[in-house]
């Protein structure tokens, strides 16, 4: 090879070095873009004032949890999001870890749901600097808990919705929202007062 | 295709002459960006068909509007209403990881600009892409964000400067009594010495318009942000591309 090579790979080296130094990108998440979709892709199946569907799931940090260990201890926030590694999804519960004291003072608890498995869930969350909320997985049988709530989309991923239930396990408030989009954190604490006023 | 590239070109592995050579230096150039593209990207504001709008709501505080050199009776506001040289617009979104991990870094940026005694002439502002009022609130309290912040629930007012992917800073001079983009960059400096002394180098980078454009845009009084050309130093494509609407003014213009 000619000097002339060598020296455009060292060039090239360097400036590609100095680049990378200057604009760090090592925490950004290698988001799968799905494009635009059908903002809702299901039939709900409870509505508010039912009592909520009990499930048991596994959770990313270990064993199972169950929704009716709450039952009469706290109000409960269920946040189903389609899938890990997507891009509203990635931009919705990285929010909520930073207002855990907004579900303190509610006394409740998020819990959050998506229908990947176990796995996948801890890459993600892990990921985003990991959750303080209980992350559960809904694979296998796949859906079950989101079909349950009928928020079971055609193509096997869950909806963005969040379900309040309050202590009593009665469904208090339900947003199936445009899965394109993501719910205003406006409207799930008005909804938090009025489970807790 | 890069493979491909190179695959297709038997002969260029036993070139000898200086051709050959020039050929080598043009497939490892090919291969170089493409290794530079990036397929991350962090996660997207909300899409939305809204128009492009470039005024804020004016802050409620009268700190904040004496920060920003408003009257305390706009209630909304564009850029050029901002009494500074440079202007720093922080760009992030609330649930948004990467924005978290990084708001520190716009923070020591603006105590360093108020240290160095330049916060008459540089502002910093934040914009929440895809959020609420309460939103940004909660951005600005848990990461005590000295400076206005401003929701952009819809991304309109965003949308002016392109496809912003958050964090992202964009960097302004006023030149002719508007504010133009001499800087952007989707991420947020993590040095903020440095990144001042970036600031301070393209605010006074000179802004060279082609004559021609020049004429032209002033002709047809649409001086305010004109398509730039930035001399020297720029971002990575040496040329700043024009966002939808100051495409719009210079095909207008021609």
């Amino acid at each position: 090879m000619k000097p002339v090579v060598y020296l455009t790979i060292l060039g090239l080296l360097a400036i590609a070095a100095a680049m990378l130094a200057e604009q760090p990108d090592s925490d950004r998440l290698p988001i799968y873009d799905v494009g635009h979709l059908k903002p809702v892709d299901s039939q709900l199946k409870v509505k508010v004032g039912d009592k909520a569907p009990d499930f048991t799931l596994r959770a990313v940090k270990g064993g199972e949890v169950s929704l009716k260990d709450f039952r009469g201890k706290k109000n409960v926030v269920i946040s189903f999001v389609p899938a890990a590694f997507t891009p509203v999804c990635s931009a919705q519960w990285p929010g909520y870890n930073l207002v855990k004291d907004i579900f303190d003072q509610h006394d409740a608890v998020l819990l959050g749901i998506t229908v990947d498995n176990v796995a996948s869930l801890y890459a993600w969350t892990q990921e985003m600097g990991g959750m303080w909320f209980d992350v559960l997985s809904d694979f296998y049988p796949h859906g079950q808990s989101a079909s349950k709530y009928g928020v079971l989309r055609s193509d096997g991923t869950a909806e963005r919705a969040l379900f309040v239930i309050d202590k009593n396990g009665v469904v208090r408030y339900i947003d199936v929202h445009d899965i394109n989009e993501r719910p205003p954190l406006e409207d799930l604490v008005s909804a938090l007062d009025e489970v807790t006023k | 295709m890069t493979n491909h590239g190179i695959n297709s070109n038997d002969g260029l592995r036993n070139a000898r002459c200086g051709a050959s050579a020039v050929r080598h230096s043009f497939v490892i150039c090919l291969l170089f960006f493409t290794m530079l593209v990036r397929s991350g990207e962090c996660a997207s504001p909300p899409p939305t068909s809204t128009p492009a709008d470039n005024r804020l709501p004016a802050p409620q505080t009268e700190s904040e509007r004496k920060y920003l050199g408003l009257s305390s009776t706009v209630e909304r506001f564009s850029l050029d209403n901002v009494q500074a040289d440079i202007l720093v617009l922080d760009f992030f979104d609330m649930y948004c990881h990467v924005c978290q991990n990084r708001a520190r870094h716009m923070n020591e940026f603006y105590q360093l600009v108020q240290s160095r005694g330049l916060s008459g002439r540089v502002r910093v502002l934040g914009v929440g892409v895809g959020d609420t009022p309460k939103e940004v609130a909660v951005f600005k309290e848990k990461f005590g964000l000295p400076f206005p912040v401003f929701p952009d629930r819809t991304g309109s007012f965003s949308r002016q400067f392109g496809k912003i992917r958050v964090p992202n800073v964009i960097v302004f001079k006023r030149r002719l009594g508007h504010f133009e983009v001499v800087y952007q960059e989707s991420s947020l400096p993590d040095n903020p010495e440095q990144f001042l002394a970036k600031v301070l180098s393209y605010a006074t980078t000179k802004i060279s318009l082609p004559a021609q454009e020049t004429a032209k845009c002033i002709d047809n009084g649409t001086s305010k942000r004109c398509p730039i050309v930035l001399s020297g130093q720029g971002d990575i494509n040496g040329k700043r591309k024009l966002n939808p609407s100051e495409q719009e003014r210079h095909e207008a213009s021609k």
